[in-house]
């Protein structure tokens, strides 16, 4: 019995090496001593510098998507353009707190209440998701906005097979035909923004929800569905490759990765109130104030690096840096507008 | 024919020493981890990455072709020897794999599974090299109608996975459909039997209902029997640890209709390999001259999913290589490694950039190829892990399913879950209710409640739709046929028995 008892305990030992691997794998960073900071990077010249030590020992960056996932790249890409731009004496590690679209991070967030040196990068999703569970559920006005970072504005886009070569073009048939808009989940930005558009047009499209992006282009693609609205970088292969085309950009701006294309407003008469997707920084409930503050501004100096514009840029993000009270209230001001038509939906706990 | 050409400039390409050197490790590295319940392919890639980022990306994209074919062979590995399913795709090669592991057979089904995983994988790249734009056209006419009426036809093969009894068939398939109704709808967006859980939001988790049905139902109804020495026998001839002509003369049909059906499947976004590998093994017992063989080790049962979960990847990328749609899990995965080395998948990419793509297919075939070299061989040591007795055996799988589920989320309450169903499976054991009809409905469930949903929205609420297009009355039909068909047989038996009875 000798053979596969060895066997065995080599298998034994591999097993618990490689979940000590994985831990460090999914934390980024072996748990190695942090090294203390002690040329305290201060925030701008006008303020003493401040020991900030207690900020950035054992920082821990939250993210609700698994590794690979928007977020979680976003995050990582942070991570290394702050140590790269001096910003950081470490690479920060990511946690992957995954579960309930956004509702196992935002509980986890809950529980380092008062911690200096824990935030998470958070989407929409972190509005939405409360508003669907109701009861307990931990909502962004729980924890502590810190910095409002970038905007993914979408646009509508149709198979380039079809009729409709403006916005008003689809509306108008709209309302003899059945459209149909292939998106994500009820309730995701894209179905949100869509039921805006209806409402102010006086139109209904049909709504197929399907949870990966490939599924929806293939739908479009293969003529069951007749619109998208995603994302601007979403369509950039697709555009070049002349498989669809872009109609209307949903923001109040136009889009810079498509500039050519029209707003809504532009391309009808038509201004609803979109709900844009904003990317941003969120700490633990009770974040000590002078933690808030540091951070919002580590986080307006990365954006204004080369590396970050360049990123940024691959990306199709939109910058669109605000403090803690700008994102604060942008965020308050979404989630009332999420909740107006989440009542519509019936979707409110 | 260019496409050919760029294939084996791809292999010229891929091909150095110190790529060999590293895909081997890749392989290595990935069938260990990969055994690990749990671990599927994605988790696997995730924690061996930090070796390959320090690699050059031709190099780092060839370690992690063999990486992910070694985790899919360590997922097949677990399911044969310890009724483990190592991931989705995984779960119908439980059926006829652990039965011929209890049968001392363990070797031959191992090697089995990778022969024919080999031969479909090289199907798999040769359909991608040759068919490509044509196919990946064809696939964008499947709508929700087609799906569904594709997932109809899967659910009703559940009659042939059920064994002896119909019914008890039937009962597991819609328990595994009321168990996934349990989470958010995407549909209507309500949270549905959550009970206020928001873990519940995604659903339960799939391993750990798949492992606790069948590993820990298996280990419970275990425990109630009295301890025996050894758990299976092992044969010590290396002869007869690896397959014999008989096998491989048996499987070649499976090899055959599992590369073929694998491919198509893969080529349509949202169906993947899961799918790929139920419907391999249903034809191949449909059209078998011994159905009966089928749940009691028979080696085309093992031979037909494998080859159909590794064609599938094949086929998946077409629509990823063609219009930068992910198909499914495995070409998520793919498209992971393409962005991390800083290639942005799309309908030009293939077109454009031809010398970055076809390396990329060549390396995944040669991962496939060092699979089989490097796995073959070790086939004997894997099997010999079975000369294990139960008391080592039974508390390491408990030991690795508990690790398993709680590495997917890190979440005790997934644990939980993992208990709670360890106590389903072990019920469903005493009842004689077979589990992987649980598992298919589970599976397919939410997509043939999606694809139907959908397809109302399509229609106006109108059912015309799913028989007015051809392909989706087709597979209706053929369904129909499937279900009603051995009922009617079991009919006229009842009906026999019940005149031999007046008489």
């Amino acid at each position: 019995m000798n053979g596969p008892r060895t066997v065995f305990s080599i298998l034994v030992m591999l097993m618990l090496i490689l979940a000590a691997c994985g831990e460090t794998a999914q934390t980024g960073e072996p748990t190695d001593a942090a090294e203390p900071t002690d040329a305290a990077e201060p925030t701008d010249a006008a303020e003493p510098p401040e020991d900030t030590t207690a900020f950035t020992t054992d920082l821990e960056i939250v993210v609700h998507s698994g590794p690979g996932g928007g977020n979680d790249t976003l995050a990582r890409a942070m991570a290394q353009i702050l140590l790269d731009e001096g910003l950081a004496d470490t690479l920060y590690p990511v946690s992957n707190v995954e579960g309930g679209s956004g509702a196992a991070a935002m509980a986890y967030m809950a529980e380092q209440a008062g911690e200096p040196n824990t935030w998470a990068v958070h989407t929409s999703v972190w509005l939405s998701t409360p508003l669907t569970l109701g009861g307990d559920a931990v909502t962004v006005r729980d924890l502590s906005p810190i910095a409002q970072l970038v905007e993914e504005r979408a646009v509508l886009v149709v198979a380039a097979s079809a009729p409709y070569e403006t916005l008003q073009d689809l509306l108008d048939a709209a309302s003899t035909e059945n459209l149909i808009h292939a998106g994500g989940s009820v309730g995701a930005l894209d179905h949100v923004n869509s039921l805006l558009l209806q409402d102010a047009a006086g139109v209904e499209f049909g709504f197929l929800s399907f949870p990966g992006g490939g599924e929806r282009v293939a739908a479009l693609l293969g003529g069951s569905a007749h619109m998208m609205i995603e994302g601007a970088r979403d369509f950039i292969e697709l555009e070049e490759a002349g498989e669809v085309r872009i109609l209307a950009a949903f923001s109040a701006e136009r889009n810079p990765v498509f500039p050519d294309v029209p707003t809504v407003a532009e391309a009808t008469d038509l201004d609803p109130p979109f709900v844009v997707e904003r990317r941003g920084v969120i700490g633990p409930p009770d974040m000590p104030e002078e933690a808030v503050n540091y951070w919002a501004g580590i986080f307006e100096q990365m954006m204004a690096t080369e590396d970050w514009k360049v990123y940024e840029e691959e990306s199709g993000f939109v910058p669109s840096f605000g403090g803690p009270d700008v994102h604060a209230s942008n965020l308050a001001e979404q989630e009332e507008t999420l909740r107006g038509v989440f009542e519509d939906l019936g979707l409110i706990e | 024919m260019e496409s050919l050409g760029y294939l084996l400039e791809g292999f010229s390409v891929a091909l150095t020493p110190e790529n060999l050197l590293w895909v081997f490790i890749g392989v290595f590295l990935g069938t260990l981890v990969g055994v690990l319940p749990g671990l599927g392919t994605p988790a696997t890639i995730a924690i061996l990455l930090p070796i390959t980022i320090n690699l050059n990306p031709a190099t780092g994209l060839i370690t992690m072709a063999g990486i992910y074919y070694g985790s899919k062979y360590g997922g097949s590995t677990t399911s044969i020897l310890l009724n483990v399913p190592g991931e989705s795709s995984s779960v119908v090669t439980t059926i006829d794999g652990y039965q011929m592991a209890k049968q001392g057979r363990a070797g031959p089904a191992l090697g089995m599974a990778a022969i024919a995983s080999f031969v479909a994988g090289t199907f798999g790249v040769l359909g991608l090299t040759l068919l490509a734009l044509p196919i990946a056209r064809w696939a964008l006419t499947f709508g929700p109608p087609e799906y569904f009426a594709l997932v109809f036809l899967g659910l009703t093969s559940v009659v042939f996975l059920a064994g002896s009894s119909v019914i008890k068939g039937l009962l597991s398939a819609v328990l595994g459909l009321l168990l996934a109704t349990i989470g958010a709808d995407i549909v209507s967006g309500e949270n549905r039997f959550i009970f206020g859980q928001f873990q519940l939001l995604d659903g339960i988790e799939f391993i750990a209902l798949t492992i606790g049905v069948f590993a820990l139902g298996e280990v419970f109804v275990n425990v109630e029997k009295p301890i025996g020495a050894t758990l299976f026998k092992v044969p010590k001839r290396l002869r007869d640890l690896l397959p014999s002509r008989q096998d491989f003369l048996d499987s070649r049909f499976a090899m055959a209709q599992g590369s073929v059906l694998g491919f198509l499947i893969g080529t349509l976004p949202g169906a993947g390999a899961t799918i790929a590998s139920f419907m391999s093994y249903v034809v191949e017992k449909r059209f078998s001259r011994h159905p009966e063989r089928f749940g009691k080790g028979a080696v085309e049962g093992v031979a037909a999913p494998e080859a159909a979960n590794n064609s599938e990847t094949g086929g998946a990328m077409i629509p990823l290589l063609t219009l930068g749609i992910p198909g499914s899990g495995s070409t998520a995965v793919m498209l992971g490694f393409l962005i991390l080395y800083g290639l942005q998948p799309g309908p030009l990419l293939f077109t454009e950039n031809p010398e970055i793509v076809w390396p990329v297919i060549a390396s995944m075939y040669i991962g496939n190829v060092a699979l089989l070299i490097l796995n073959l061989p070790l086939v004997p040591m894997w099997a010999s892990i079975l000369r294990f007795p139960y008391y080592v055996i039974y508390p390491a799988i408990i030991l690795i399913s508990v690790i398993g589920v709680y590495s997917v989320h890190g979440s005790m309450f997934d644990v939980w879950m993992l208990l709670l169903f360890g106590v389903l499976g072990y019920m469903m054991r005493k009842l004689d209710i077979p589990a992987p009809p649980l598992i298919l409905a589970f599976v397919l469930g939410p997509t043939a409640e999606r694809a139907f949903r959908h397809s109302l929205v399509m229609s106006q609420n109108s059912l015309e739709i799913f028989f007015t297009r051809p392909l989706s009355l087709a597979l209706l039909a053929i369904g129909v046929v499937l279900l009603v068909l051995p009922l009617y047989g079991k009919a006229r038996q009842l009906r026999r028995n019940v005149v031999e009875e007046e008489v």
